[in-house]
C-alpha cells in the first residue's frame, strides 16, 4: 500500500437512499456513524437521519485502502457535500427506487455533484426496483442522458455486500480508465 | 424568523425561546445563539430574526454529531461541548441531551490590537441563577424533566465591545 | 441475458461491427443483473470516456484482442455502442490532476 494513493469515494443520495447501510455493509472497519434521532417524520418515516457524515474503509486485493465518506442526505446539510466531496476521486450516486421522487432526485444530485467535483466519475445505484428492473432501470439513463451525464446505472440492495462493491469497483475502474495517461490521440 | 415547515408545535417553539432568551441574559458576551434539534432543525434564535439561524443550526447538528463520535472513538464516554477559537470571537457547541445550544461571541473591535497575553477569547458563561435549562425531547415534541446546567468559566472574561456585529 | 448471448458467440467480430472503425457506448450495461468480469467494467469505461478502435479498447483496458471482441459483440447485440463520427474524434480522456493519485495496475480488483 502506497501512502500517496488516496482514493477517496464519496457516497450520496437522497435521504434514506441507503448510504449507511451501505458503508455499513463493505466497511472493513466498523464505520464512524453520525445518526441522529429524525424529529421530522412526516418528511421523511425514518428514525434516524445522518447529520455528519458515515466513515468506512475498504481494502483493495493490492493492498490499498479505499476510504468511504457518506454525505448526509437532507438538502439543509448541503454545505457538508462540498467539505467531504474535496479531493474525491468519484461519486456513488444511491437512490431510492420506490420513492415518487427518485427521478427528480437522481437528476437534482447529479447536476449537484457534478458541480461540486466536476469532471469526475459517477456510478448510480438504484435500490427497491421490482424484479425485472430493465425497462425501470431505462428512465434513469435516459434522465442521465437529457442532461448529458453518461454513467453507469445499476439495480442494487444495498445490503447485500456484494451490490456495493460492484457500484466500488466500477468506479475505480473508470477512474482508472480516465485517469491513466492518454496513450492515443485522434489519428 | 421560523421557516413555516418546523416540525415543533408552537409551545415547545416559544419555551425554548424562552430558555434561550434567559440564557443569552444570563451571558452578556453572547451576540447569537441559536437553539438546535439534533438533526439540525433551528427551534429557538437570537436575535429572533437571526437570518443565518437555519443554517448555523444545521452546522452546529453536524459538529456536535461529530463531537458525540470522535468522543465514543476516543472512549472518553459522553460529550459536552465544542469550543471553537477564531480570530474574531469564540463559537461554543453546548450538549444539551439530543439538542445543542449555539453561542456566538461578538468580535473584537476592528483595530484593537492584542498587546498583552493571547486571549483566548473564551467567554464566561455564568450559571442560569436558579434557573434550570430544560431538556428537549424533540422526537416526541415534549418537554420532558428538567436538569440544571453548570456554568463554566474560562479564560479572562475579556468584554467584547458591545454592538460589534458577529459575522 | 443478450449480454451473454452477444459475449459468448464468438470471439471474432461480428460482421456488423468494422475493427477500422471507433467506436463509444451510447449507455452502460446493466451491470446489476449479470456478474461483469472487472475486464469488462474497464472496456465499458474506455468507450464511455471517448470513442475507440478494437485495438485501442484491448489497450486501455488491458485485455486481450479477443476479450475486447467479445465485449464489442455484447455491446453491439444488446444495442447500447454506435459508431463515433470522424469529426467528432477527440483526445482521449484528461491529463492526470495533479492532486489524483497515479493509479497502480489492477486496483480494480476488489477482495472477496
Amino acid at each position: 500500500m502506497s501512502a500517496d494513493q488516496d482514493l477517496k469515494i464519496v457516497f450520496t443520495g437522497p435521504m434514506g437512499a441507503g448510504k449507511t447501510t451501505a458503508i455499513r455493509a463493505i466497511s472493513d472497519i466498523p464505520p464512524i456513524c453520525t445518526e441522529v434521532a429524525n424529529s421530522d417524520r412526516v418528511t421523511h418515516a425514518k428514525d434516524s437521519t445522518t447529520v455528519g457524515m458515515d466513515y468506512g474503509q475498504l481494502q483493495l486485493s493490492d493492498g490499498a485502502i479505499v476510504r468511504l465518506y457518506g454525505t448526509p442526505g437532507q438538502a439543509r446539510f448541503a454545505f457538508m457535500w462540498e467539505i467531504l466531496s474535496r479531493g474525491a476521486i468519484g461519486v456513488i450516486l444511491l437512490i431510492d427506487g420506490s420513492t415518487a421522487t427518485a427521478l427528480e432526485d437522481l437528476g437534482s444530485y447529479a447536476e449537484t455533484f457534478r458541480r461540486i467535483i466536476p469532471g469526475q466519475p459517477f456510478v448510480i445505484g438504484v435500490g427497491r426496483t421490482a424484479g425485472d428492473d430493465g425497462r425501470e432501470l431505462d428512465k434513469y439513463a435516459q434522465a442521465l442522458a437529457d442532461r448529458e451525464i453518461l454513467a453507469p446505472v445499476f439495480g442494487v440492495d444495498i445490503r447485500n455486500r456484494e451490490d456495493v462493491l460492484l457500484l466500488i469497483e466500477t468506479l475505480l475502474c473508470i477512474f482508472e480508465v480516465q485517469v491513466t495517461e492518454p496513450a492515443y490521440a485522434a489519428s | 424568523m421560523q421557516p413555516v415547515s418546523l416540525p415543533f408545535p408552537p409551545q415547545v417553539v416559544a419555551a425554548a425561546q424562552g430558555s434561550l432568551q434567559e440564557f443569552v441574559d444570563a451571558n452578556s458576551e453572547v451576540q447569537l445563539a441559536v437553539l438546535t434539534s439534533g438533526d439540525g432543525f433551528e427551534v429557538a434564535a437570537h436575535p429572533r430574526d437571526l437570518p443565518a439561524a437555519q443554517r448555523l443550526a444545521a452546522m452546529s447538528s453536524s459538529l456536535q454529531a461529530l463531537s458525540e463520535a470522535i468522543v465514543r472513538e476516543a472512549g472518553l464516554g459522553r460529550a459536552r461541548n465544542l469550543i471553537i477559537e477564531s480570530d474574531g470571537g469564540t463559537i461554543v457547541v453546548l450538549g444539551i441531551a439530543a439538542t445543542s445550544v449555539t453561542a456566538v461571541t461578538g468580535r473584537r473591535g476592528v483595530g484593537q490590537r492584542d498587546t498583552g497575553p493571547p486571549p483566548l477569547g473564551l467567554t464566561r458563561l455564568r450559571r442560569i441563577p436558579g434557573a434550570q435549562l430544560r431538556r428537549f425531547d424533540f422526537a416526541s415534541k415534549s418537554i420532558t424533566s428538567a436538569t440544571e446546567h453548570k456554568g463554566h468559566s474560562y479564560g479572562n472574561g475579556k468584554r467584547v465591545p458591545q454592538g460589534s456585529a458577529a459575522r | 441475458m443478450s449480454w451473454f448471448a452477444g459475449y459468448h458467440a464468438s470471439e471474432k467480430l461480428a460482421p456488423w461491427l468494422n475493427p477500422a472503425a471507433r467506436y463509444r457506448v451510447t449507455r452502460w450495461p446493466n451491470f446489476g443483473l449479470i456478474r461483469p468480469l472487472p475486464s469488462n467494467i474497464r472496456i465499458a469505461a474506455g468507450l464511455a470516456s471517448a470513442p475507440m478502435r478494437l485495438e485501442e479498447i484491448a489497450s486501455r483496458a488491458r485485455v486481450s484482442i479477443e476479450e475486447g471482441t467479445r465485449a464489442l459483440n455484447a455491446l453491439a447485440v444488446a444495442q447500447i455502442v454506435e459508431v463515433a463520427d470522424a469529426d467528432t474524434d477527440t483526445k482521449l480522456a484528461v491529463a492526470p490532476r495533479s492532486s489524483a493519485p497515479r493509479p497502480r495496475g489492477g486496483f480494480c480488483g476488489i477482495p472477496e
